[in-house]
């Protein structure tokens, strides 16, 4: 084996917080050699980020490395000086960052931004540095390089910064790429056009590339070898098609199973739980409280990182990585898939109609009016009772304001929405009373949704005393609904704050339920946690429903998750429907040309045993 | 990632103390404020013509005024009537400042910009000067002070609260607030006005050392409290005459409010200090 070209080597980080050190990572050791593309996949906190910075020494300052060593050729990046980092920074190394519209300063042109790099670092004269500019961007497969040399940030797209932050990154044909969810801010469609041209690129210029992402599905595409870090500690690493197919690790094979698939519906699996913040937690397996094959030695003794047969090439933190039992652990819980829709009779029963519903925004207070923007044309549809529409589009889609307009949030909102066969823009105060206890919304953010200075108590009770429910009935409702959703009644008087992201968003779930109603919009519910937590909530969604009887209108960027739940898909795009119909004929077979592009823009990977996985 | 983004350890000992201390000088001019209500040494309008400008002794602590007047008497006495101002024209522009920012805030659009160009105009007057302006209208005396700096610092309240409201206004909770059906007043009160406290008490605790100082100025000046009744501002109008023989009259109502000054800001300031860390922890 040639020498690795970077050597982590037990390292161990944490943080001061508060007077306190939280670790972050523990003797955390990976070895990239030269032409290797290495993913990182975990949940949040999980140290990803905080290994990948610490490569760059760009650690936050309340950040301590307690131990270990990154060498990159021999050289060690955490004690070299700062000359030493300088020549490496940029040069031999080289980062892109998740959010490109950040990452570029907004005041210089996109261009002079690059020959800067170019000019400083490889001494390059004005001239020579515009000229291979455009050759960088070209070979980022930028087909204009010349308007996009003289834009400035904000007048390209995300997926064109992105691009040019690739391009920054390659001017200086770097050993090694560290990317740090590089498609985490970018559109489906787009985020498949990046993995592309990252493989394409990779595979020209042969550099190593440390691709840390919480998407499976992006990373599976990409990598050759994958890590999986979980709560600071590497819980498995090996070549991809062996983590992807043969996980030898239940907390990698539990983040399988809940990962939602675009191929079918089937059952999708959450990990119960949260993931361990305790500071004493690398004593043990970090995993064991939500492990299902924990045994007492999983809590009294950390696991070492059991190489896993036929070679070594394939290591698991698990003291039962060689044991049978694991393959079983996640089985014996899978739910049924959730029932996709029985056939009805067309009209019969109907909840929502929305016709010809279009959103205006009048821009400014101008003496001058400008001309009004249109969030949405002319959109229609209809909902019958229990029934579950997803509404799927990328950023800018209008999908949102399609939820705020049914619920009478959005001024410039023309057109009908018939709720029960009453028109709801139409309404008398009281109408509207009545039909907003039967109508809930839930939002993408459940920090933001929830007001933080309200314990779960006040928040699941306030819908119940806006409708004059008596305190005591309020209190056995509020405890029954938080009990559906999975929360005990240690909750009730707790606040925001002290909630995992998870349990958050089960609040807010829990208070859009609390008047049972009859229908939920479900506004991105699970966008903002983690893979495992959203299989969990979306499991819960399922029951809620058929225990309610509610429907759902679930709006979605993520077409792997609305396939695990909704009966029919309506497809938004700039405020326009697309397409819309059943679920299944329009996954199978698109009409139209941007539903093609959505469903074939889903990163996906195979774990068919059989077969083995092998990025798409 | 929310490790990467957690703060940077706070030099939270010095930020302690600049409370410690802001409480401590705060709490120091209430209390000698409310002794001055009960006890002064000599009763603070008692004229002793034979003993002026009397230099700081056992016997007056502070010197004596022109008059033979005790010093430290009243600086005692007159201390309920600065703070009173203090406090007063704060809560006066709190309770005029918090309403308007809050229903701006809420309903933004038209009624927004017609009230904000509005508060900016106001904003760009000196508030002194603008307190003079009303005083002028209004006629000198403690109350009208009080008044006229309320209202003066109405603006600037505004202009800060409505900024936080409007942060606050953005969050889903109120959505959901409006989604539920809640009425606007509730909105504006329920919702979104307990997650703007912090810079509203901040806010307000620096505007009561400036009222302070906007207080003496105007008594200075002549038009606060009215002479025979003392307070600090005035106190320091009438020792100013004889700066050139002697400055210990002078000494009592300049560090009293100084100190009363310096004590409210850091308290301010301190608790903003700690209310951001433990958002930072909170957060982290």
């Amino acid at each position: 084996m040639p020498e690795p070209l970077l050597e982590i080597d037990g390292l161990s980080i944490s943080f001061r917080v508060g007077g306190r050190r939280m670790p972050a990572l523990a003797e955390f050791s990976l070895a990239i050699h030269a032409g290797e593309v290495v993913g990182l996949v975990g949940e949040s906190g999980s140290g990803k980020s905080t290994a990948l910075f610490a490569v760059m020494n760009y650690l936050p300052e309340n950040a301590v490395v307690e131990r270990g060593s990154i060498r990159y050729r021999g050289i060690d990046l955490l004690s070299a000086d700062r000359a030493t980092l300088d020549g490496l920074r940029g040069r031999r190394l080289a980062m892109v960052y998740q959010d490109p519209g950040t990452a570029l300063n907004p005041a210089i042109i996109a261009g002079d931004q690059i020959a800067e790099v170019l000019r400083r670092h490889l001494g390059f004269d004005e001239a020579g540095a515009r000229q291979r500019t455009k050759e960088l961007l070209r070979l980022v497969e930028i087909e204009d390089p010349d308007r996009v040399y003289r834009s400035y940030p904000h007048q390209l797209s995300g997926g064109m910064r992105q691009r040019v932050m690739i391009a920054m990154a390659l001017s200086c044909e770097p050993d090694l790429l560290l990317m740090d969810e590089p498609t985490t801010a970018l559109d489906v469609i787009v985020q498949a056009h990046v993995l592309d041209l990252v493989r394409s690129l990779q595979r020209k210029l042969r550099s190593a590339i440390l691709f840390v992402s919480h998407n499976l599905g992006a990373v599976a595409a990409i990598a050759h070898r994958i890590g999986v870090l979980y709560a600071g500690e590497l819980m498995e690493l090996g070549p991809a098609v062996r983590i992807l197919g043969k996980s030898r690790n239940p907390y990698t094979l539990g983040l399988l199973a809940a990962v939602p698939r675009i191929a079918g519906r089937e059952a999708v699996q959450g990990i119960p739980g949260a993931a361990s913040r305790d500071p004493q937690r690398f004593g043990r397996c970090v995993f064991a409280e939500r492990c299902p094959s924990a045994e007492a030695i999983c809590l009294a003794e950390r696991p070492r990182l059991l190489a896993v047969p036929p070679d070594a090439a394939q290591r698991s933190r698990c003291h039962f990585a060689n044991d049978p039992k694991i393959d079983r652990a996640w089985s014996q819980g899978a739910a049924a898939p959730t029932p996709s829709a029985q056939p009805r009779s067309a009209g019969a029963d109907l909840l929502l109609e929305v016709a010809g519903l279009s959103v205006e925004y009048r821009q400014g207070f101008r003496l001058f009016a400008r001309p009004a923007l249109r969030a949405l044309r002319n959109v229609s549809f209809r909902l019958p009772r229990e029934r579950v529409l997803a509404i799927v589009g990328e950023s800018g889609s209008g999908k949102s304001t399609l939820a705020r307009a049914i619920l009478r949030l959005e001024p410039g909102a023309s057109g009908r929405v018939l709720f029960e066969g009453a028109d709801v823009f139409a309404l008398d105060a009281a109408g509207l009373r009545r039909f907003r206890r039967k109508a809930q919304i839930v939002f993408q953010n459940p920090t933001s949704s929830l007001n933080p200075q309200r314990s779960v108590f006040e928040l699941v009770a306030r819908p119940l005393a806006l409708a004059a429910v008596p305190r005591r009935e309020q209190r056995d409702r509020v405890r029954a609904v938080l009990a559906a959703v999975g929360l005990g009644d240690l909750y009730l008087d707790r606040y925001p704050r002290q909630l995992s992201g998870g349990e958050k968003q089960r609040v807010a779930l829990a208070r859009a339920f609390v008047t049972e109603p009859l229908l939920v919009i479900l506004d991105e519910p699970t966008t903002a946690l983690d893979v495992s937590v959203q299989a969990a909530v979306l499991e819960l969604l399922a029951k809620e429903k058929e225990r309610l009887r509610c429907a759902y209108l679930f709006i979605s960027h993520d077409l792997a998750v609305v396939r695990q739940i909704a009966d029919e898909v309506l497809v938004l795009r700039h405020g326009t429907v697309q397409e819309s119909g059943p679920i299944e004929p329009l996954f199978e077979a698109p009409a139209n040309a941007y539903t093609r592009a959505l469903i074939a823009a889903v990163p996906s990977f195979s774990t068919d045993r059989a077969t083995g996985g092998s990025p798409r | 990632m929310t490790e990467l983004t957690a703060a940077a350890p706070p030099a939270r000992r010095q930020r302690n103390a600049y409370l410690a201390l802001g409480l401590a000088l705060t709490l120091a001019a209430i209390a000698a404020a409310a002794l001055g209500l009960l006890y002064t040494p000599y009763p603070p309008a008692r004229i002793d013509l034979l003993h002026p400008l009397a230099r700081p002794s056992l016997g007056h602590l502070l010197g004596t005024d022109r008059y033979g007047r005790d010093v430290l008497s009243r600086v005692l006495a007159g201390g309920w009537r600065s703070l009173t101002l203090g406090f007063g024209a704060t809560g006066l522009g709190l309770a005029i400042g918090l309403p308007v920012a809050l229903a701006t805030a809420y309903y933004r659009g038209a009624v927004d910009q017609i009230v904000m160009r509005f508060v900016d105009a106001l904003l760009s007057i000196p508030t002194l000067v603008f307190a003079l302006l009303i005083i002028v209208g209004l006629g000198p005396g403690q109350a009208q002070a009080i008044v006229a700096l309320g209202v003066a610092a109405a603006p600037k309240f505004v202009r800060i609260v409505r900024s936080a409201a409007l942060s606050a206004a953005s969050e889903d909770y109120v959505t959901a607030a409006k989604a539920r059906g809640e009425r606007a007043l509730y909105v504006q009160y329920g919702e979104v006005l307990p997650n703007i406290w912090p810079p509203v008490i901040v806010e307000a605790s620096v505007n009561i050392g400036f009222a302070l100082m906007g207080g003496a100025a105007l008594s200075y000046l002549g038009l606060g409290t009215q002479p025979p009744f003392a307070d600090w501002g005035v106190m320091i109008n009438e020792a100013q005459k004889q700066i050139s023989v002697t400055f210990w009259p002078l000494l009592g109502p300049a560090l009293a409010i100084s100190l009363s000054i310096i004590g409210f800001n850091l308290f301010g300031e301190g608790l903003r200090d700690r209310l951001h860390l433990r958002a930072a922890l909170a957060d982290a």
